[in-house]
């Protein structure tokens, strides 16, 4: 905490703006196909990340998704929400994308989301994410921070058109040697439910898939860290092969 | 909409955030290795870092051969500082193989 400086703090009484640490502005938004990259790599190469030292992934990131369907879903449906990590042989990067790697771990049940909507939240000046730069047209506010002399920007208001907020931090904690749900078991599983309000709608809810991890071989899953979204109950369940925290998430453009 | 307190507004007018909502804030982030022999990692420096429920540490494997996936284990937290400890998916400690990772620290409210 520091002992001068600006500090905002929610209704909480936990801090979400200070001159100490950066905020987490969107990097990036959108729709995207099934099988597609997922999120907005840096620019070039991040030195000593990634495998080979050569990552592709933006550091320090959060990626955040949900199935989309353009028809929409059945209420009743259970859909299955994944995130594909993979090495890029040739590039030597390491590549995310969104679903399931059908050709290895076996086709998604129905309904197979066509799509998902995402985005992508970074901290400011960390990894090649720079922050919008103010204009003399903007209007707003920013906080700044230094680090080794050098001025940082921790928040800005600058260019600022979406935002990402946090809707529920959860830990998957009850634990089933064989868990069922959507069409597929999942053996030594760790399991979390989170329920939207009533009125929403729980697509509108994304989760943070930097975790997920999907293994398995074709007619005997082993583990998988995914997630299941089912209208009806309004619910995203979360299945883990230990207990790791989760973030849900809303964009506001 | 609260009655006190802060608004952010989007450019296009829009409610960004308000003081009634909870918000991430970076941290940290970095690479640690864990030897061959030995299943917990050295201490790991964070500054802030206390052991509150708000405070999330994230680690990857960061090997070729697993494609930076979740690394499985369990972290300690204490002030100013954690450990992570290499664990098979049934909870117990790993000491083969010489492995490193990266984390990021964040902190939600």
């Amino acid at each position: 905490m520091s002992t001068y400086g600006i500090e905002i703090k929610n209704g909480d009484n936990n801090v979400i703006i200070d001159g100490e640490n950066p905020q987490f502005l969107v990097r990036g938004a959108g729709t995207a196909n099934f099988g597609s990259t997922a999120g907005i790599g840096y620019d070039g190469t991040l030195p000593n990340t990634g495998p080979g030292g050569n990552g592709q992934v933006l550091g320090s990131d959060f990626l955040f998704g949900a199935p989309y369907s353009s028809l929409g879903f059945d209420s009743d449906d259970y859909v299955h929400f994944e995130c594909t990590r993979r090495y890029g042989g040739v590039l030597q990067r390491l590549i995310r994308s969104w679903g399931r790697r059908e050709s290895q771990q076996g086709a998604t049940p129905s309904p197979k989301p066509p799509q998902f909507k995402w985005f992508q939240i970074a901290g400011p000046n960390n990894n090649g994410f720079t922050p919008p730069v103010a204009q003399t047209t903007d209007y707003g506010f920013e906080v700044y921070g230094y680090d080794g002399g050098t001025r940082k920007t921790l928040f800005t208001t600058a260019q600022l058109n979406s935002f990402g907020t946090l809707q529920g931090v959860i830990t998957p904690s009850t634990y089933s040697s064989s868990f069922s749900i959507g069409g597929e078991a999942y053996t030594n599983a760790y399991t979390a439910t989170f329920t939207a309000p009533v009125g929403e709608d729980v697509f509108d809810y994304y989760v943070h898939c930097n975790s997920f991890f999907y293994q398995r071989n074709p007619g005997n899953v082993r583990f998988a860290i995914k997630a299941v979204y089912h209208g009806q109950t309004r619910t995203i369940t979360i299945i883990s092969t230990r207990p790791i925290t989760f973030f849900i998430g809303r964009i506001r453009q | 909409m609260s009655s006190y307190g802060l608004e952010i507004y989007t450019t296009s007018g829009n409610i960004a955030f308000t003081t009634e909502d909870n918000l991430m804030t970076y941290y940290d982030q970095g690479s640690f290795t864990i030897t061959n022999g030995s299943s917990t990692s050295s201490s790991i420096s964070v500054d802030g870092l206390s052991n509150s429920s708000l405070f999330h540490v994230f680690v990857l494997e960061n090997e070729q051969s697993v494609f930076e996936s979740p690394a499985i284990g369990a972290t300690t937290v204490s002030n100013g500082s954690f450990t992570f400890q290499r664990q098979t998916s049934s909870g117990s400690a790993v000491t083969t193989g010489t492995v490193s990772y990266v984390y990021t620290v964040v902190k939600t409210a």
